[in-house]
């Protein structure tokens, strides 16, 4: 499940029967469609940076909010939203580069502090800045681009950007870049012998992520129609960081498989009513201790009992 | 046999009636009621009480008949405080065709839902009090409690004409609610020619008060007009005791609030709110409902299970004016409508639903007076 050649195939299927599902469906699953792809594509972000690099990020929230932000400030100037899209990515893209400094001398936990001052930083900005933000009241009647303006047009355009993201990450992961990554994630100072650019592989890490969480966030706006600090904050940065683990970190389908998780589990536990969130919180308990390497982990223990085992070769006479 | 022609006629118009109408013989529809509301994250405390008014309100209405013979059925939908997770259980709700929508509090989450019920034509009538939900001209929204722009006001009037105040320092919370009713009271002091010395926002769950008190002092303000929740107006209180200033201090409802005069021990003495209806307003159908409450819930109610039970009722008076139980007509229905406890119980304190969807029901300028909430003059509606 590891391997992003073979289960390229089954991202896209998947994309597309969730696609197709959501065209005969009601608007709220046509919206849970969308939000899944949206945060699909910022936990895809985020598991290059710490599944594939191994470095880890409390700050993914505040990208998506920077795209977001960008999209909902530009569009009511007649921006076009290919380029508020464009823009959003770009200013996380080096927000990320920027973040990334720090990462070349700290990991661990003290780089997730370092990403955590960030996000509350980024969280202050958009509360604060209300002369550009709106602050607290937040920008609503976010415009969605022509001809995407009805849910099911929006929801396509959410998943053919996270077919782009799905085949740029593919493609990126089996190029010399990916290997580095992991070359990084597994051990630095022998990637360092080897030849990798640690520095630059380091800061590519979190420029990349963060980019994607841009894009994620370009999209977010015109889908929700509303956007507002708070939707930014730790929270989300917590839920996406969730999404990748529960899926399985470093693995091509865990975003995938962890942002469904997220989106539609506490949707299909609303009918325990006031117990809903707690059955969510204890299943995601169990499923890491029981499997720490998510859901993939799961599927690909599966698999393997299904596959018959060699029969043992009689040794000639 | 030979059948009369009279008899055929009127047997024949008996079977055309029961043939056309079916359903005349058959029980009545049971009309649902979407309650979304933050009954996690953030706004839990706020967003329970919401759904346990409006649950209430459900019961004593279905008990009296429920709305022109239906009875009324809610459901529950959890916002988790996020307008992102809003935006898909009011959809979930619309999906199901509900009758009304009665919620949510919190402005983030009304103005997402707000877009869609407007757009489907269903009627939500919500608990949020930022001035700015009804000025967006949706004519399927309505509040239940008076908004900012009411509320503040006569605290300014209060200010000028009682304090004879010339300076003020303002302090608020930086969150929706906060920030709204500090850029409505900013406006109406430089309209009233207020000097505003200090505008300081503070943070939800802040622990002291100390720098923002010193600017204050340091600013000789005659009065200080706080905006805050209970625990922080609490703490600012006895902070501003404890420097010994001698500020007059106005506010918002949580100033004069029973939980922000308990937890401040004292320090609230003397401060100045105007209120629309809570729980300690002395109207007798108003403290039976918060007895009947705590007995049902285990819990004291505050002003958001009183506007939840109340919704309920302006339900029931805009499906009477209309005549029918029909979703579509009770928005209309309900512009520019009085409700009167006598013929809706429910309302418990006479309603009048404003043409932009704000409404008044009257509110109470209240002093705290020996640790006591003492209403200093009652604004009914006009």
């Amino acid at each position: 499940m590891n391997q992003p050649h073979r289960v390229l195939p089954l991202a896209l299927v998947l994309l597309l029967v969730a696609g197709l599902a959501g065209s005969v469906l009601k608007p709220y699953p046509i919206y849970l469609i969308s939000l899944w792809a949206v945060y699909t594509i910022s936990a895809i972000g985020l598991n290059l940076t710490l599944g594939f690099a191994g470095q880890i990020s409390l700050a993914q929230a505040s990208f998506v909010g920077f795209g977001a932000y960008a999209t909902a400030l530009l569009l009511p100037h007649g921006v076009p939203f290919g380029f508020t899209l464009v823009i959003g990515a770009a200013i996380s893209f080096i927000l990320g580069v920027l973040l990334g400094f720090p990462a070349l001398r700290v990991q661990g936990h003290y780089l997730a502090f370092v990403t955590l001052a960030l996000a509350t930083i980024a969280f202050l900005v958009f509360r604060n800045e209300s002369w550009l933000t709106h602050g607290t009241a937040g920008i609503d009647k976010i415009a969605r681009p022509i001809p995407f303006t009805s849910d099911v047009a929006y929801m396509w355009l959410c998943l053919a950007a996270l077919a782009v993201v799905t085949l740029g990450v593919w493609w990126l992961l089996r190029s010399p870049w990916g290997r580095a990554f992991l070359a990084l994630r597994e051990n630095p100072v022998r990637a360092a012998s080897l030849g990798v650019d640690v520095r630059t592989y380091t800061l590519l890490a979190f420029a990349i992520g963060a980019g994607l969480g841009g894009v994620s966030g370009a999209l977010f706006a015109p889908l929700g129609q509303y956007i507002e600090p708070s939707e930014f904050a730790l929270p989300l940065s917590f839920s996406l960081l969730l999404m990748v683990v529960v899926g399985g970190s470093g693995s091509f389908l865990g975003p995938f498989l962890g942002a469904m998780v997220s989106v539609a589990l506490p949707e299909v536990l609303r009918s325990f009513q006031d117990y809903y969130l707690l059955i969510y919180g204890v299943i995601v308990i169990l499923l890491l201790v029981f499997s720490p390497d998510g859901i993939v982990g799961i599927i690909a223990r599966g698999v393997a009992r299904l596959r018959p085992t060699d029969a043992p070769v009689e040794p000639k006479p | 046999m030979r059948i009369s022609t009279t008899k055929l006629a009127i047997g024949c118009s008996l079977l055309a009636v029961l043939a056309a109408s079916p359903a005349a013989f058959a029980a009545k529809s049971v009309l649902e009621i979407a309650i979304p509301a933050e009954l996690s994250g953030s706004g839990a405390t706020v967003g329970v009480l919401w759904r346990d008014g409006v649950m209430m309100g459900i019961e004593d209405a279905n008990a009296k008949g429920g709305i022109r013979g239906h009875k009324l059925h809610g459901t529950a939908y959890d916002t988790q405080t996020n307008p992102a997770v809003s935006r898909a259980v009011i959809q979930k709700a619309l999906d199901g065709k509900p009758f009304a929508v009665l919620g949510p509090v919190y402005s983030g989450s009304v103005i997402v839902d707000e877009a869609l019920t407007q757009k489907a034509g269903i009627t939500e009538i919500m608990g949020g009090e930022a001035g700015n939900l009804t000025s967006q001209g949706d004519p399927t929204l309505f509040r239940t409690s008076l908004g900012q722009a009411q509320t503040i006001p006569p605290i300014i009037s209060y200010l000028k004409d009682k304090v004879h105040a010339k300076s003020v320092g303002a302090s608020y919370v930086n969150d929706d609610f906060g920030k709204a009713g500090n850029v409505l009271f900013l406006a109406d002091a430089k309209k009233a020619g207020l000097n505003v010395t200090t505008d300081i926002s503070s943070e939800a769950g802040q622990v002291t008060f100390q720098p923002d008190l010193l600017k204050m002092q340091a600013a000789k303000t005659d009065a200080v007009f706080l905006y805050d929740h209970e625990e922080e107006v609490a703490r600012f209180l006895k902070g501003f005791r404890q420097m010994g200033m001698k500020a007059a201090i106005v506010g918002g409802s949580t100033v004069a609030d029973a939980q922000a005069i308990k937890l401040s021990q004292g320090a609230a003495d003397g401060a100045v709110s105007f209120a629309g209806i809570g729980s300690s307003s002395p109207i007798p159908a108003i403290q039976s409902f918060v007895k009947r409450f705590e007995a049902k819930y285990k819990t004291h109610p505050d002003h958001n299970a009183i506007k939840g039970y109340m919704a309920v009722a302006m339900l029931q008076a805009a499906a009477d004016k209309e005549g029918k139980a029909d979703a579509k007509g009770l928005a209309a229905a309900l512009h520019g409508l009085m409700i009167t406890p006598d013929k809706y119980p429910l309302i418990m304190t006479p309603m009048k639903v404003l043409a932009n969807g704000d409404i008044d029901n009257g509110g109470y300028l209240i002093q705290v007076k020996g640790g006591k909430a003492v209403v200093l003059n009652y604004v009914g509606p006009k």
